[in-house]
């Protein structure tokens, strides 16, 4: 039978790779949890973000984890032009609209890296790429480690930001309540347009951080995007210390599924938990009150 | 003006007729995909457009529908005519099945349309691993001249097994439309409380479009696989099926009977033009196509959410309100 350092190796690779998906799915969270819009091309924007770090490495050999100290900025950017042009203009209406302009989105995004770089698999590699940390008998991989430290660090700091800066405090009472927001002078558009940015920022960061660590095609976010949706929910929507949490168990549900089961029925299993959740616990696993 | 639109409606169907002995192989290959691009569309519109539950899950059940008929040929021999309504009847089970959970716990909005999107990658996720069914590889079907199995070596009968599928679809809407039952639907659509406290029962009517436009899908996917000859889990269960009905629907008009065939045929005429366009060597035409759909997917819906036929139908408030209506 499996023993146990089967098990620990499992655990472990579980709460890393939970921890790959927490970065990944906080800017979704948080886009979700302000503007209450489905951003279906979350995923395509770590995808994104995962092309720049290659485009990058290929033309100057930068390290994914230094490239992205251009990324953040970059995507930053392009978070405000791409809410200036379509976002906004829509972030009032029904969620039916929103999915389908970010599906638009989504499908745009995929198909000009698509044409860039063709569909083939890509990965980046660096000196670190296939070394491991071992303690005992679990090995855990460089990338992922520097990977999930970035994760904790980009929470932490998120966390930091909305508790403490007064454009953060102005997000959260924007989010809490439209407006109350208004009435007492927050520019909702403004903050919209900064959270948005902001969850593009996190896309790039994601992105670049991944890059070394997941072999990645034009196609990889929609899956992604789905993965962002189900810890979104799990964790209770726009509760930053939830993602992580539901992360953290996605995670390691996908480990273990991936160790008893073939590679297309543990995707089965993720989006199955999915599924439950939307249905039977629509708030989060972390919470009481039903709807 | 009325009196008018049945001769030539009638007119067109005749000219439709005809069309496959005026035209070229391969331009009849892109009408009998138009067509089945359209009555797909017209399929997802009933869910989506009228009773305004924005399923991302047709896929599954265009799957079905194509996997039943399939599998009753190949291992039963059972005409692939009759396996088609045994395949709509396992879409309808399916798709009640679903939304009964969904309608019961109340998954609204963008939780269903993300419920229906989980649905298509866990039956994506279990089929491979079917062996009885073709597992990831497959299931071909050999090719022959069997007008009895769906199957022929000339493309016109295609033709008109399609062309008979959208206008039925189209009569079938219209009727649909004018019923008490359609008109539940677009109240639903509009005021899901508001249509319950006159008195409508939400959930049957959900449950029933829902059943209905999944056996209708699953129709198409029986078509499909005749005309395909070859189904796969990553060639039926995928999202691209959706993509398709979502733009021609929406850039035709949602929740009308003409929407889904104007943005369908809008959507096949630029496919046909686009692969003629001088691109170069290195330009791929599939990612360029990909990028014009979605960007004009993306203008209508910020300058013209009630689609082309808003641009001429009198009451284009109605059909603008099927996008913009409260349906989160």
């Amino acid at each position: 039978m499996t023993d146990i350092s089967v098990v620990l190796q499992v655990l472990v690779s579980g709460c890393l790779m939970g921890l790959i998906y927490a970065l990944i799915a906080v800017g979704f969270t948080f886009i979700f949890g302000v503007l209450d819009v489905v951003n279906f091309a979350h995923g395509q924007m770590v995808m994104g973000g995962m092309f720049a770090a290659f485009a990058l490495y290929v033309a100057f050999g930068l390290d994914p984890f230094v490239s992205l100290i251009a990324i953040a900025p970059l995507f930053f950017v392009l978070g405000l032009v791409v809410f200036r042009l379509l976002i906004g203009r829509i972030v009032e209406s029904t969620h039916a609209s929103h999915t389908v302009v970010t599906l638009g989105l989504f499908i745009v995004l995929e198909n000009v890296v698509n044409l860039i770089y063709g569909g083939d698999l890509r990965g980046i590699n660096t000196s670190y790429t296939s070394r491991s940390l071992h303690l005992g008998t679990v090995s855990m991989p460089i990338g992922q480690l520097a990977a999930a430290v970035v994760a904790i660090a980009v929470v932490f700091g998120l966390t930091l930001f909305l508790n403490y800066s007064s454009v953060g405090m102005a997000v959260r009472a924007a989010a809490s309540n439209r407006l109350g927001a208004q009435l007492v002078g927050v520019n909702v558009r403004r903050v919209y347009a900064i959270t948005f940015a902001i969850g593009a920022a996190l896309t790039g960061i994601a992105g670049a951080v991944l890059a070394p660590v997941l072999a990645f095609d034009p196609f990889i976010g929609g899956s992604l995007m789905l993965r962002s949706f189900a810890i979104a929910i799990i964790g209770g929507l726009g509760n930053l210390p939830g993602a992580i949490a539901a992360a953290l168990f996605i995670g390691i549900i996908e480990s273990l599924a991936s160790l008893m089961l073939k590679g297309s029925l543990s995707n089965a299993v993720t989006f199955g938990i999915l599924m439950l959740v939307l249905l039977f616990r629509p708030n989060g696993l972390f919470v009481r009150t039903s709807r | 003006m009325t009196r008018l639109a049945w001769p030539l409606l009638a007119a067109l169907v005749v000219a439709a007729l005809m069309l496959p002995f005026g035209i070229h192989e391969q331009l009849l290959t892109a009408a009998i995909t138009a067509l089945q691009l359209i009555y797909l569309a017209q399929c997802w519109n009933i869910v989506a457009g009228y009773a305004g539950q924005f399923s991302l899950g047709h896929s599954v059940f265009l799957g079905i529908g194509a996997y039943t008929s399939t599998v009753l040929f190949l291992t039963f021999g059972v005409s692939p005519w009759l396996g088609a309504i045994a395949g709509a009847a396992l879409a309808a089970v399916a798709g009640v099945a679903l939304g009964a959970l969904a309608f019961r716990y109340r998954v609204r909005g963008v939780f269903f349309a993300v419920l229906t999107l989980g649905s298509m990658e866990v039956v994506r996720g279990i089929v491979p691993n079917l062996d009885a069914i073709g597992g990831a590889n497959g299931l071909f079907i050999p090719m022959a001249d069997a007008p009895y199995n769906m199957l022929f070596n000339d493309r016109r009968p295609y033709y008109w097994i399609a062309l008979a599928m959208v206008v039925l679809m189209a009569v079938l809407t219209a009727v649909m439309e004018r019923s008490k039952f359609g008109q539940y639907l677009l109240a639903i659509r509009e005021d899901e409380d508001a249509a319950e406290a006159s008195g409508v029962n939400a959930f049957r009517s959900k449950l029933m479009a829902v059943a209905l436009s999944a056996a209708l899908t699953a129709f198409g996917g029986t078509f499909y696989a005749q005309f395909m000859l070859y189904i796969a889990p990553d060639t039926t269960f995928v999202f691209e099926h959706q993509l398709n009905m979502m733009l021609g629907t929406m850039v035709g008009g949602t929740g009308t009977v003409a929407g889904p065939i104007v943005g369908s045929a809008v959507f096949s005429v630029i496919a046909e033009a686009l692969r003629h366009l001088p691109l170069g060597e290195n330009i791929r035409i599939e990612p360029v196509s990909q990028i014009v759909y979605a960007s004009i997917l993306m203008i209508m819906m910020l300058v013209l959410p009630g689609g082309l036929v808003s641009l001429v139908r009198r009451n284009r408030r109605l059909s603008a309100m099927a996008v913009q209506g409260d349906t989160g």
